[in-house]
């Protein structure tokens, strides 16, 4: 024996029908819905990325320039102390030199020999001569290294500068970037979303019916 | 001068030229992901769009063909419009608008599917007329193809212009049902050709059989080159050569090998009919002793030839046929000579019957004793003659008339000579005519079972030889009861004109003698013989067979004996005895 008439068994069918297709909007609105909470979450997503490139782009300039200013004093002063190396090498080079001479004129006086003039004297010019050509050859040295050495830190000084730049360029792009694909993702959640909820809203309207009308009908 | 120190130049070099430090500069890498993110957006969106588009489209699609149906379903194709289409014309039938839209392709695919509906049916009706005709054998094959044909060709171009994929379906049904219309048709003609052949060949067989017996019957053939006798199974392989060519050009292996082996026995049953029929002409009946022994040499005239070649099983039937053919004759010999004795014995009884009624001084009586003894083969012995006609004949024993009966009913005495030998023993002549008519009466059989049914009820025991029946017993005492009341019954039942079966008489009497063992005088008899049963001298059950046993035990006890006397009173109550 039947529980329900077939009247209401029909009845029965058309409000589930009608549940049904409802139902079936109010998941399209929430998926549409959903669509653009994702992209405006992929695009917030995306500025956070952007910010955080910004900050560790500066600390990264930051700190590739200090270690630049470092290496570059080091390297002046690794310069200056070479230059002063070579200073000291030809005082030592001057002591020889008046020791030497004073070791001659000693003794030429030792033997009565005029100690400025004749052989005495060449000997010591000659001395004299030999030693500050060396000398020469040492200050050369020495001003070499200083003008190498602070050529050497300006060039440090000045590539860490410029990576600094660059490092701050690079960021301030990816950050663009990313701002862009935000704007992007948010768009196309919003447009998809948009799209979700009117092919939704035409299955609706596809398969919606009216349980109150009589006969079934939509 | 020599000692005086000089110093040497060149001991200070020049310092190299040092690499100079060039630092990298590595530019950072930037991930474009802006632009792939548009591209993909774009990607997305195109997709999007195509989804939708297809969808919508889809929907329209949708729409389009359900108002193209819609279109057909209010606008039915009309008889019009059918006869037209047949004509080949299916322009009423088409919507043409020309732009060749869906809706457009729609109306034409249903009306186009219409149409196929409505020509499938009318080419179905044709061709259940078509199975109908050529089972009655109106139409043969060739019209059944031609008419396919044009029915199918008419309707299938008419639907072609409307449109050719209902045009296909239409010849595909069409051709599938035709096919099995054609086949039938075939296979109606192959048989119908096949039985006739059949039927030709099976009269032409039974032609050739029965000339076949004929020239059998002969027993040989005169051979016309030699002038000599020359066997059957030689003209018979001529016989056997041509069913087998003809059964052959039937095509059906079957068939060949069915009228072969029927051939085989027609000859076989031939040579057998036609032995039989020598060995059983009255000629050589005559003497059936020299008859068997001429089978059994095998001299058998003009048959000798057919007997030699026959396999041992039908000389066999031949014997057999021969043998039983003697029995018959003298059966029916035996049978005539025991009509006449039974004629006479039956007028013999007649007779004595009349004579019994009459005075022994009678002149009547003295003539129908002389008609009595003038009748030949009269059954009855000349000494029980005299018996039979002793007037100082002595009175009958019941216990002889009771088994007399009892044979009768048994169908142990079953002649005259049985009744007749206890005339004078027992039985008077005028019983012994009683129970002759008894035996020779119709009715012996219901009587028989009457008997046989209250001898049940009274207890006595007949199943076989004679019983020693005490005429003062109970057994028998029960018995003429029992007969008294199965005549009461058979009175009231001829006084009311309704005809009772021995059954149920017996069966009448059965509730009868239950009622009386059921009564309450009956239980109490049982109840009192428990107590019997429980004595000393008895201790065990008591039935009648026991009675004779305790008496011998009681030996002259008074007391037991008179316990003896209560126990046979109620045993007849416990069993009911009237």
């Amino acid at each position: 024996m039947a529980i329900f008439s077939p009247a209401t068994v029909q009845a029965i069918t058309q409000v589930s029908g009608a549940v049904s297709s409802v139902a079936g909007l109010a998941t399209s609105y929430a998926s549409s819905q959903a669509s653009k909470a994702q992209g405006i979450y992929q695009n917030a997503m995306y500025q956070m990325q952007a910010l955080d490139t910004l900050r560790l782009a500066g600390i990264r300039a930051d700190q590739e320039e200090r270690y630049a200013a470092i290496q570059a004093g080091r390297k002046l002063k690794a310069a200056e102390f070479e230059a002063l190396n070579y200073k000291i090498q030809g005082n030592t080079l001057l002591r020889n030199l008046q020791r030497t001479n004073a070791a001659v004129r000693a003794r030429a006086a030792a033997n009565g020999v005029d100690i400025n003039t004749g052989s005495v004297s060449a000997v010591q010019d000659y001395n004299t001569k030999a030693s500050y050509q060396d000398i020469g050859v040492t200050d050369l040295n020495g001003l070499m290294a200083r003008v190498l050495g602070f050529e050497d830190s300006l060039n440090i000084y000045a590539a860490g500068k410029q990576q600094a730049d660059l490092t701050r360029d690079a960021a301030d792009r990816q950050a663009r970037e990313l701002r862009t694909a935000g704007k992007f993702a948010e768009t196309s959640g919003g447009l998809l979303g948009n799209a979700q909820l009117a092919l939704g809203v035409q299955n609706f309207a596809n398969t919606f019916v009216n349980p109150f009308n009589t006969g079934g009908k939509p | 001068m020599a000692d005086v120190p000089l110093i040497q130049p060149g001991r200070v070099q020049l310092d190299g030229v040092p690499q100079a430090t060039l630092p990298t500069i590595t530019p950072p890498q930037v991930d474009y992901i802006g632009m792939r993110a548009g591209a993909q957006s774009a990607g997305q969106l195109s997709q999007l769009l195509d989804r939708m588009s297809t969808q919508l489209f889809g929907q329209a699609e949708q729409y389009a063909k359900e108002a193209g149906m819609q279109y057909v379903a209010d606008n039915p194709v009309t008889q019009a419009q059918i006869d037209s289409a047949k004509k080949g014309d299916t322009t009423p039938l088409i919507y043409n608008t020309g732009q060749g839209t869906i809706f457009e392709k729609t109306v034409k695919k249903a009306r186009a599917l219409e149409l196929s509906s409505h020509f499938e049916a009318e080419a179905r009706n044709e061709l259940v007329k078509l199975v109908n005709e050529v089972d009655a054998g109106n139409a043969t094959s060739a019209d059944v193809q031609n008419r396919i044909a044009t029915m199918t060709e008419g309707y299938t171009a008419s639907l072609r212009q409307v449109d050719p994929e209902a045009s296909l379906k239409f010849r595909a049904t069409i051709a599938t049902h035709g096919n099995t219309v054609l086949k039938a048709a075939y296979e109606t003609e192959l048989k119908r050709a096949k039985e006739q052949r059949v039927a030709k060949f099976d009269l032409d067989f039974n032609n050739s059989v029965r000339l076949l017996e004929k020239t059998v019957e002969q027993g040989y053939w005169l051979d016309p080159t030699t002038n000599k006798p020359r066997s059957i199974d030689e003209l018979a392989g001529v016989f056997r050569e041509n069913i087998a060519t003809s059964a052959m050009l039937l095509g059906d292996a079957g068939i060949q090998q069915k009228y072969a082996a029927q051939f085989e026995k027609a000859l076989g049953e031939a040579k057998i009919n036609a032995v039989t029929k020598f060995v059983t002409s009255d000629d050589f009946m005559s003497n059936p002793q020299a008859g068997l022994q001429m089978i059994r040499s095998g001299q058998l005239g003009k048959m000798s030839i057919v007997w030699q070649e026959m396999p041992q099983d039908a000389k066999a039937k031949v014997t057999a046929n021969f043998l039983l053919a003697d029995n018959q004759r003298n059966d029916l010999e035996k049978r005539k000579r025991d009509d006449e004795k039974r004629v006479n014995e039956q007028r013999s009884i007649d007779l004595l019957e009349r004579i019994f009624t009459l005075p022994d001084t009678s002149q009547a009586r003295r003539d129908l004793i002389t008609e009595l003894t003038s009748i030949p083969n009269n059954g009855v012995p000349i000494g029980t003659l005299k018996e039979l006609l002793d007037p100082n004949q002595k009175e009958g024993n019941p216990r002889v008339q009771f088994n007399l009966l009892q044979g009768i009913y048994d169908g142990t005495v079953n002649t005259p000579d049985q009744i007749w030998s206890l005339v004078g023993k027992g039985l008077t002549g005028k019983e012994a005519v009683s129970a002759l008519k008894l035996m020779t009466g119709e009715g012996r059989r219901d009587e028989a079972e009457l008997a046989r049914g209250l001898n049940k009820l009274a207890g006595i025991n007949v199943t076989g030889g004679v019983v020693v029946l005490d005429p003062k017993g109970a057994e028998f005492q029960r018995l003429n009861g029992l007969r008294a009341r199965a005549t009461e019954l058979q009175a009231a039942a001829m006084r009311e004109g309704k005809v009772v079966m021995p059954s149920q008489i017996i069966d009448q009497l059965t509730r009868e003698l239950e009622q009386r063992r059921n009564s309450e005088q009956a239980k109490q008899a049982r109840t009192q013989l428990q107590t019997y049963e429980k004595m000393d001298w008895i201790n065990g059950p008591i039935t009648a067979d026991k009675i004779a046993a305790l008496e011998r035990k009681a030996g002259n006890d008074r007391q037991k004996l008179q316990q003896i006397n209560r126990i046979k009173q109620l045993l007849k109550q416990a069993e009911g005895d009237i």
